[in-house]
């Protein structure tokens, strides 16, 4: 087992590996000087005005939703389901979360947060059980209803946001949320410690509830009844309802989690970033919602490699605006980048398996 | 007498105004379910040989986008030649059928050689279109998202069959590219049913260890028919780009996943798939012609009807027996 494991970790290093070197490769070919294009990020990164914690704390904010999209992936995935709902849920998860933010403005803070943040997974929630009711009690495609269900979210919020919800003017944006329902950022944070961090990070305490959606997450898929018989039914649907698994329940619980952790993407966005739901921004950061495939695939389905996964993915993306600002080469290549290590991670994943398996067999 | 003839000719203009209206969808509809139909086509090769392919909607993407370029700098290059102007068109279909089978080669090799995770994969090559056309059409076309208009597509019959009364408009007034493709449509029903290579095709998907020991090479006709599924999608992305005369940035709007809907709701065979799609067509359709309900409820037709569809008013929907697990000898 341990050296399966081993074998994951290596086939992830290394496809990351490969994917840095057919992306020198296209650079290459588009006819930029890679050593140049390194150049001018490492300086993009040095002339900030805050330097490293600037960078650091973009990253780190980065890296917080990707987390969360992460996990939503892996969980759905260990269950052998493919959630590729993640724009549409964490869309209408951000929605559900703005409302319940600037609806009640009466409550206090230590009500009315978490109560946003539980809106925020109910959204979530209620767009991924969708997809898993009508896989588990008709077999349709989850793939296909996940991904009608993302454009089915953008029209949806579109037409509530302009119609119903409007705040004044023309951008598609709701009203604010209540102050008291704000997350307080890690500037204000550390602020209270004499500790200084720069302002304008939108890194907030988001970060810490993914961490511990971290925790939660492997606690519950390794460490419970629930986590065991959501992976039985992931490694075989049929053995698992021979032995007595209620595989139909299990779908639909996988995808509401599934869908709980990418509603709580929401929560980064409107209670720490935005403190609206603005529709045309939503469609554009709701986006991580796909990078989650790519970040669960290179951490191996697994939380902890999630963690390091994610950390690559943000750093990526904090590149990419780099690259956008000091290079000439725009930032979609970070796109192609994910598509590069997703085919990398998958077929050095395979090799990998089947290389160790053979051994065994000669083995025995 | 003549408030009698008065009356009688208004009667008869509103009669031909909605003759014409409903022309237009029922054409509307045939054109729109056409791109859908060869992705459906497409993965129905594919998933009958056991290897699914969710990867149509990113090869009609990169392939409406060749299109589109490929048709452009020729135009622009033989601009001195109304020859070539009206050939271009046809070498970016070409272009485009070209691309999609080599992307849905890299697809093949990661299912059947690398036997990686074919949806995944698909996954992967979707997402790798979509980046790999916005960034290029960034560098051709200085704007990430749209390239300018064609000013020469592949133009639609008009000839005197047309003028036909009833029928006319409603059968010879389509680009030839439609024929084509509905003749595509029957080749496929034959070539999948009536020969030799698709009863291999078949047979691979359904039980691969027979075909195998009856000596057929399992990896080589899963490779044919992915092969076949892209240039099929591919045509289907030419089609759909040349229509706009222009490529959208993600202009695809999920239609290889639609595509996948329809071919399951034609439980894999092709003339099953056709009738699908003129239903997605028709929801295509609706989508940019009905005016009773607001913008964004009509944008959701499609996916609503996709979802529909696919909560079972389908019957049991069997795929092939051995769809989407690599073959090992």
């Amino acid at each position: 087992m341990k050296k399966l494991l081993l074998a994951q970790i290596i086939a992830s290093i290394l496809a990351v590996l490969c994917s840095f070197i057919v992306i020198i490769l296209f650079i290459t070919l588009i006819g930029e000087n890679p050593l140049k294009v390194t150049l001018s990020l490492w300086n993009g990164i040095l002339e900030d005005k805050d330097g490293i914690l600037n960078d650091l704390g973009y990253i780190l904010y980065y890296t917080t939703t990707l987390i969360l999209s992460g996990l939503a992936v892996a969980f759905a995935f260990r269950g052998g389901l493919f959630n590729i709902g993640g724009q549409g849920q964490i869309i209408i998860g951000s929605f559900l979360c703005a409302v319940g933010g600037f609806t009640f403005k009466n409550l206090p803070s230590f009500l009315l947060i978490p109560f946003s943040i539980f809106l925020s997974a109910l959204g979530g929630a209620i767009w991924a059980l969708i997809p898993g009711i009508l896989k588990a009690k008709r077999g349709s495609h989850e793939v296909i209803n996940t991904i009608m269900l993302n454009f089915i979210a953008i029209a949806i919020t579109d037409f509530l946001v302009n119609n119903i919800f409007k705040s004044y003017g023309q951008t598609p944006q709701t009203e604010e949320i209540a102050i008291q329902a704000r997350i307080p950022r890690f500037s204000e944070l550390l602020g209270y410690f004499g500790i200084y961090f720069p302002k304008s990070v939108p890194l907030n305490l988001t970060f810490l509830l993914a961490l511990l959606m971290i925790w939660a997450t492997y606690y519950i898929l390794f460490k419970t009844k629930y986590g065991y018989e959501i992976r039985a039914v992931g490694y075989n649907k049929d053995a698992s309802f021979y032995g007595g698994i209620n595989v139909s329940s299990n779908i639909i619980l996988t995808m509401m989690i599934s869908g709980i952790l990418y509603g709580l993407v929401g929560v980064d966005f409107i209670l720490g970033y935005q403190y609206r739901f603005r529709q045309d921004v939503a469609i554009s950061y709701s986006a991580t919602g796909f990078l989650g495939i790519a970040v669960s695939l290179l951490g191996q389905n697994h939380p902890f490699g999630i963690f390091f996964s994610a950390l690559l993915f943000g750093t990526l993306s904090h590149m990419g605006i780099l690259f956008e600002l000091n290079t000439s080469i725009s930032k979609d290549i970070i796109l192609i980048l994910q598509g590069i290590i997703i085919i990398f991670v998958v077929s050095l994943n395979e090799i990998f398996k089947r290389k160790i398996l053979s051994k065994r067999k000669k083995d025995e | 007498m003549k408030f009698l003839k008065e009356k009688s000719f208004q009667k008869g203009k509103r009669m031909n105004e909605l003759y014409l209206y409903v022309i237009e969808i029922l054409s509307g509809t045939l054109r729109m379910s056409i791109p859908l139909l060869l992705a459906a086509l497409g993965g129905l090769f594919s998933e009958r040989s056991g290897v699914i392919n969710i990867a149509l909607e990113g090869i009609m993407l990169i392939s409406a986008f060749t299109t589109i370029t490929t048709t452009y700098f020729l135009s622009q290059t033989f601009s001195y030649n109304s020859f070539f102007i009206n050939l271009a068109p046809w070498l970016g279909v070409f272009s485009g059928i070209v691309v999609g089978s080599l992307t849905a080669t890299l697809h093949g090799f990661i299912s059947i050689t690398v036997k990686g995770e074919q949806i995944v994969s698909g996954l992967a090559i979707n997402i790798l279109a979509s980046g790999i056309t916005q960034y290029l059409c960034l560098i051709f076309f200085q704007s990430s998202s749209n390239t300018p208009m064609l000013s020469q597509t592949i133009p639609p019959f008009s000839c005197w069959l047309t003028k036909i009364p009833l029928l006319g408009l409603l059968l010879f007034s389509y680009s030839p590219l439609v024929y084509i493709s509905l003749i595509i449509l029957v080749f496929s029903h034959l070539l999948l049913f009536n020969t030799p290579l698709g009863l291999r095709i078949r047979a691979v998907g359904e039980h691969p260890q027979a075909a195998d020991t009856l000596g057929i090479n399992v990896s080589k006709i899963r490779y044919i028919a992915v092969i076949i599924s892209g240039a099929l999608a591919g045509l289907g992305g030419a089609i759909l780009a040349l229509e706009s005369a222009q490529f959208v940035q993600n202009m695809t709007a999920g239609r290889g996943y639609i595509a996948l809907a329809a071919m399951i709701f034609g439980k894999w065979t092709p003339l099953g798939s056709f009738l699908a799609c003129t239903i997605f067509g028709f929801a295509n359709k609706l989508q940019i012609s009905i005016r009773i309900i607001p913008t964004q409820f009509a944008q959701m037709i499609p996916y609503l009807t996709t979802i529909i569809i696919l909560t079972g008013f389908v019957g049991k929907a069997t795929p092939p027996k051995e769809i989407g697990k690599p073959y090992e000898k």
